[in-house]
């Protein structure tokens, strides 16, 4: 299990799997207003990457890993923000 | 240690193998271009791989080689004897670190160093080699855009370009259109990279569009992207339809797909997404496709003045003051507008490329007039304003340097006039001159004149050079932009016509005929680095691999077990004689012998097969003697022509084996000790240069190797006495002893001619040590001598030593082996045929008298009274018949001879012991040592015999 949920904070640790996907999927679909901590994570699967692209949420901590921290982490931020731009336009 | 490392290990020592054995054909033949060609496509390749796995110091150090090559190539320069002796040193350096890495997975830690000296030392032999040359072409790249890309050849440290050189986008006739996504990069992102791009490093665009389907197949595209080698920067896009539902969503179907920006050589991304081919696309990187502006438009117009003022210093080449009125103004500018994004990237391109005219009043256009040069995305539309081929236009020239201004420094010095003059048929080539003319016909501003007509004479050169062409004459002369102008124009003509005459005379230029040049090369290339040895391996399905590599061990386990079968096949006739005997079932045993039949031919083809995949040629041995000889000759200056023959005879991996250290004592010895001085060939009449031949040929069962030389020879005087006074001979025998006998004292233990042990071969091992190696191996040692005419040592080996005949005799009741191959005759005579002559009993056999010794003495048992017919059995020792008594023959057997180990080592009589079909084990003499006791023992005792 490498994804875990404190609260309102859902913690992807070390290598996420495929098969996580799925599951925080689930979480993200039934928790719109969680935040995503990848302080810990080392690499996530492309599967969970994109879930967390289909449905942005805000990102909390600065991974460890390069890749992660200056790649897939912007990204994340700027799929949050232009849902959020997105969203105050419909409002 | 992983994958890819442990196969460049092994690449890597083969690439250096054949690379410093290159070198060594090379002093013989220095402008023979297919050895150069070879040389510096193995060296490349080593760089490529070293490069993949960021082993600094040896990129560095090959890197440099390299170079040297390139230049040998070109024709600038000969690679001499200093020259190449400094390769084969960088090479020996670069082998000890692949031993290093395949020990502790890692270089040595003086790496480093090591290779910045070596590299240091390349470097300063190359600049004596271009001595002149270098300099001017310093002096006239001040003035060129070239100087930016000269890091790029720096000989160490970060700039070294680890592609392939020969794949860079170069004459790719590509439609321009960058992808769309280089835009979505941020803009401290595609700065980031337009400045690596400029300073000379090609950058390549990889758009990776993974399919649906992928992550059920267990794959990771992401994780393949964050792998690319020299990744610089990742866009990553997701489609989706906005009208889904998210909960309906299948999560593992892949939507997202990739562009990545990587600082690699073409080849090299191939290889990362080599199962992704139809999924991704490689095309190089425009870099202007990089600059383009963000933010929205500050919706008022910039200050007139201060675009005036911007105008005016570039026209005077004030970067200085250019750079100090964007700063004003950006400090002045809400930096998320598109007008400050603009002037960013105009602060850039003024510092990064200060002659690109191009691309600074397209970016200042942008800010005069937005709405002309932007188009409705607000994006700078770069395809319609630069020529379509990225190597046309002056700014071309700078951000994508020619390989050629990478591979070698020198791109101004002379063509070598006695090329075939270009082409004009050639669509490419077209392309790209349309290309230049069409630059020049743009450029009547004075100021940019100067600039376009070096740009375009650059381009005309390199284009020249691709081609192993030289330019026409009209070309090569045109000074000004008229005359060059011109010059093109007659050319397209002359193209023109030219493709009229043949109909069919020249594909058009399609993006398909990109590269044409630089493509041969690299697919070459990667075959050898695959070594699936299939030339169209890549483009057919499925490739059928015809060789592969196996790890010896195995080879050796299925050998061991192949062995065992031979074995427990000889079981079988011991079972059938029990079913006979103890049963009586006569039929049973019948059928048994029948099958044992079957099995026993089966086994013999396995047998053949198995010893067939063992076999090597001996090259493997002889390949490391012309760099023996090469070095030893240069430090003895003894001037040597080394022949070598048949180096593609066969025999068994182990035989291989064993006579490597035996061949290098005696090719030593032919050097040190067999080769004269100068002066005393001189003297003697013969030519000063000393010849050393070296052959191998197949007789029998038996490979045979001959070391000749034609030196001094072995002076039989000269031995007899050192071994009279070494005390190794008394003198009763020194009479007796024939030449050929006192030659063959050099094999005796503790002698050695020469006075003064040189540090070559008297290394306190001698002859004797070299004679005892091959009698181990179940070989012998041959010595033929003339004084004055020279030496020739003929070592006979096993092809196979796995598994041997041998003959079981009987002694005292207990069973021996003899291998077969010794075994001359057997004979049973009756005992009054054998003859006491002095101290020794002989037999006369055929007309010829054998020494007889009798096994049970050698044996240290006690001696029988012979019956009235003795047994004997003749062998060969060291070519001469000896008739050894024993008590009965028995039948010849297969036994895999398993050597002695632990303490029984060191008993040298026996060869080895096997296991029998019986369970029984079974000792196998070692003829050799059995009589050579024996002789020594007949000169110490002189003792009567019976008569």
């Amino acid at each position: 299990m490498t994804i875990q949920e404190r609260g309102k904070l859902v913690k992807l640790l070390d290598t996420c799997p495929v098969e996580e996907a799925e599951t925080l999927h689930e979480k993200l679909l039934h928790k719109p207003d969680v935040k995503l901590d990848l302080s810990q994570c080392v690499h996530l699967h492309s599967a969970v990457l994109q879930v967390m692209l289909q449905q942005p949420r805000a990102i909390k901590g600065v991974p460890e890993d390069v890749f992660l921290r200056e790649v897939v982490v912007p990204r994340l931020q700027i799929a949050w923000e232009t849902a959020q731009a997105s969203a105050g336009e419909h409002e | 240690m992983d994958k890819l490392t442990a196969q460049f290990i092994e690449e890597g020592r083969e690439l250096i193998t054949q690379a410093a054995q290159g070198l060594l054909k090379l002093e013989r033949a220095p402008n023979d271009s297919t050895l150069l060609d070879a040389l510096f496509r193995e060296v490349h390749t080593l760089k490529g791989s070293a490069g993949v796995l960021e082993l600094t110091p040896m990129v560095n150090v090959v890197h440099v080689a390299e170079e040297l090559m390139e230049k040998a190539k070109s024709g600038a320069t000969e690679l001499d004897a200093d020259t190449i002796d400094v390769m084969l040193d960088a090479m020996d350096l670069l082998n000890g670190w692949l031993d290093h890495l395949e020990d502790n997975g890692s270089l040595p830690e003086e790496a480093g160093a090591d290779g910045k000296a070596m590299a240091e030392r390349l470097s300063a032999l190359k600049a004596q080699h271009l001595g002149t040359e270098q300099s001017t072409e310093g002096a006239a790249q001040t003035d060129s855009a070239d100087e930016r890309a000269e890091p790029a050849t720096a000989d160490a440290g970060e700039g070294v370009s680890w592609g392939l050189f020969d794949d860079e986008p170069v004459a790719v006739a590509s439609d321009g259109a960058m992808p769309e996504w280089l835009s979505a990069l941020t803009e401290t992102q595609r700065q980031t990279a337009w400045q690596a791009a400029v300073s000379g490093t090609p950058l390549w665009c990889v758009t990776f569009r993974p399919e649906q389907e992928c992550y059920f197949r267990g794959d990771d595209p992401l994780f393949m992207v964050r792998q690319t080698p020299g990744l610089q920067a990742v866009y990553i896009g997701l489609d989706s339809q906005p009208e889904e539902e998210l909960a309906e969503l299948d999560v593992f179907q892949c939507r997202l797909w990739f562009g990545v920006l990587a600082k690699q050589g073409k080849i090299v991304l191939e290889e990362h997404f080599q199962y992704e081919q139809d999924t991704v696309d490689i095309e190089p990187l425009q870099p202007e496709g990089l600059i383009q502006p963000v933010g929205s438009p500050l919706g008022q117009p910039l200050d007139e003045a201060l675009l005036q003022d911007l105008q005016h210093h570039w026209e005077n080449r004030n970067p200085e003051a250019i750079g100090k009125a964007l700063q004003v103004q950006l400090e002045l500018l809400n930096a998320h507008t598109r007008e400050a994004s603009l002037l960013r990237w105009l602060q850039l391109v003024v510092t990064e490329t200060p002659d690109d005219s191009v691309v600074f009043d397209t970016l200042l256009g942008a800010l005069q007039a937005p709405d002309e040069t932007l188009n409705v995305a607000g994006q700078i539309d770069w395809q319609a304003l630069l020529p379509a081929a990225p190597t046309s236009g002056a700014d071309a020239q700078e951000v994508q340097p020619a390989p050629e201004t990478v591979v070698s420094d020198d791109d101004s010095s002379a063509e070598p006039s006695a090329q075939r003059e270009l082409e004009a048929g050639d669509a490419v080539l077209q392309a790209l001159f349309r290309d230049q003319l069409r630059l020049l016909t743009q450029c009547r501003d004075a100021e940019l004149r100067a600039g376009a007509v070096a740009s375009v004479r650059r381009v005309l050169n390199n284009a020249a050079r691709a081609n192993h062409a030289r330019l026409p004459a009209a070309l090569q002369s045109a000074e000004d932009q008229q005359a060059l102008e011109q010059a093109l124009k007659g050319w397209l003509n002359q193209a023109a016509t030219e493709a009229q005459a043949p109909p069919p005379a020249s594909a058009p230029p399609q993006p398909e005929t990109k590269a044409r040049q630089p493509a041969e090369p690299s697919k070459e290339r990667r075959d050898s680095v695959n070594d699936s040895a299939k030339p169209s391996g890549r483009e057919s399905p499925s490739p059928v691999i015809r060789t592969f590599k196996v790890d010896q061990e195995q080879v050796e386990e299925l050998g061991d077990l192949v062995g065992e079968m031979v074995v427990a096949k000889n079981a079988l006739p011991f079972l059938a004689q029990r079913a006979e005997q103890e049963f009586g079932q006569r039929q049973l045993g019948r059928e048994i012998r029948e099958q044992f039949n079957v099995i026993n031919r089966i086994t013999r083809a396995l047998q053949d097969a198995m010893m067939q995949v063992q076999m090597l040629p001996v090259a493997h041995v002889f390949d490391r003697f012309p760099r023996l000889v090469r070095d030893l000759s240069r430090k003895l200056d003894k001037p040597i022509d080394l022949e070598i023959d048949g180096q593609d005879t066969e025999a068994e991996k182990h035989v291989i084996e064993s006579l490597a250290d035996p061949l290098v004592h005696l090719m030593r010895n032919a050097i040190d000790h067999g080769i004269e001085p100068r002066s005393v060939r001189k003297a003697a009449g013969k030519s000063e240069t000393g010849k050393i031949s070296l052959s191998a040929w197949q007789e029998n069962e038996w490979a045979v190797i001959e070391v000749a030389d034609d030196g001094g020879g072995i002076d039989p005087e000269k031995t007899r006495r050192r071994a009279y006074e070494k005390g190794l001979v008394d003198e009763r025998r020194l009479k007796e002893m024939t030449d050929q006998e006192a030659i063959e004292l050099i094999f005796m233990a503790g002698f050695s001619t020469m006075e003064v042990a040189s540090d070559l071969s008297g290394r306190g091992v001698g002859m004797d040590v070299v004679q005892t190696t091959i009698e181990k191996s179940g070989g012998r040692l041959e010595v033929e001598s003339r004084l004055g005419e020279g030496s020739r040592f003929r070592l006979w080996l096993p092809l196979s030593m796995s598994i041997s005949q041998v003959m079981q005799i009987w002694i005292d009741g207990q069973r021996y082996g003899i291998p077969m191959d010794q075994v001359a005759e057997t004979v049973r005579l009756p005992r009054e045929r054998l003859h006491q002559f002095k101290d020794r009993e002989t037999v006369m056999l055929r007309d010829r008298v054998l020494p007889v010794c009798r096994g049970r003495e050698q044996l240290g048992l006690e001696r029988q009274d012979d019956g009235a017919t003795v047994a004997l059995l003749v062998v060969r020792f060291r070519g001469e018949p000896v008739a050894l008594m024993v008590d009965d023959f028995s039948e010849g057997v297969e036994v895999i001879l398993k050597p002695m180990e632990g303490a029984l080592e060191h008993l040298g009589v026996y060869q080895g012991t096997a296991l029998l079909g019986d369970g029984s084990v079974l000792l196998v003499l070692n003829i050799g040592v059995l009589l050579s006791t024996v002789k020594l023992e007949e000169v110490a005792h002189d003792h009567t015999g019976e008569g």
